[in-house]
């Protein structure tokens, strides 16, 4: 992804963990540690290899269903809101 | 169909075990649906009572443990103010699993506990060698794929055929997920999506 990409998913997930209906609730089990969304978005944020790994995978699944890689991303804030 | 002895281990002690006990028993009522023979054990209550643990492994043809896990530990209770888990299985008594047939549905374990097993006993063991990981919107996603594994296991299928079978099916499920999948739509997908992928590479076998 280009910086800009990763900017725009960045801003999309902050938006998808602060609209979460259940933003303080773990949604993520890693055996171990649990993440919030809240909590997840912080760790994109402030973790490189955590971050680097969800570009990759968004920029991998973007390119096999020829979306962009935000799209992943629109979709979970879209189901926030039903 | 032969008929198997599973003994199925679960803790329940924090978010993620507080799932995966849920599997477990649902795993339990699947396989005695199919007129298995299985008990269901809280690790918690193992881990300092005397033989019993023993005693259901002997009683049993598969040994399949859902909770959480070290390269080289099956976690029985969560670590206290010391700082330091209490293992249910770990390298020192191993031995206590008797060469059955392991599933650890946990992270870790296999890259050190599993291998050494597996080589000692010349057992199988099924398990996951990094991270494992569910998304708790979806979880019944991943619970599926877990516990149609272990049936596959007990009805005879060797870890190899185990490991590759979930390999496509982490690999189902990361589609599902993602654009164009069936659950794109649903809640949180992109993390179920990822985490489904780790998942795939992260299960293995040993021998």
């Amino acid at each position: 992804m280009i910086r800009d990409e990763e900017q725009e998913v960045l801003r999309a997930l902050q938006e998808w963990a602060f609209s979460h209906p259940q933003k303080d609730r773990p949604f993520l089990i890693f055996m171990g540690r649990s993440f919030t969304p809240v909590e997840y978005y912080y760790e994109v944020v402030e973790n490189e290899e955590f971050r680097a790994a969800l570009f990759q995978f968004l920029e991998e699944q973007a390119e096999r269903s020829k979306e962009r890689p935000i799209d992943m991303i629109v979709r979970a804030i879209e189901a926030n809101r039903l | 169909m032969s008929k198997s002895s599973v003994l199925i281990i679960a803790t329940n002690y924090d978010a993620g075990s507080h799932y995966t006990f849920q599997w477990a028993s649902d795993l339990q009522a699947e396989l005695a649906t199919m007129d298995h023979t299985s008990i269901l054990l809280d690790a918690g209550a193992l881990c300092r009572a005397g033989t019993t643990l023993a005693d259901a492994v002997a009683s049993a043809d598969y040994v399949v443990f859902f909770g959480h896990g070290f390269a080289d530990e099956l976690t029985a209770l969560p670590a206290g103010s010391g700082g330091k888990t209490v293992p249910l299985v770990n390298g020192s008594n191993m031995g206590v699993l008797a060469g059955r047939k392991v599933f650890a549905g946990c992270c870790h374990s296999l890259a050190k506990l599993g291998r050494t097993y597996a080589k000692q006993f010349s057992a199988e063991y099924v398990g996951y060698d990094n991270v494992f990981a569910f998304e708790t919107a979806n979880h019944h996603y991943f619970r599926d794929i877990v516990n149609n594994a272990v049936v596959d296991f007990v009805k005879g299928a060797s870890g190899q055929t185990v490991a590759a079978n979930l390999q496509k099916a982490w690999a189902g499920l990361r589609d599902a997920f993602a654009g164009g999948g069936i659950l794109q739509y649903r809640p949180n997908a992109f993390a179920a999506a990822q985490y489904a992928e780790d998942n795939r590479k992260r299960i293995g076998y040993a021998p």
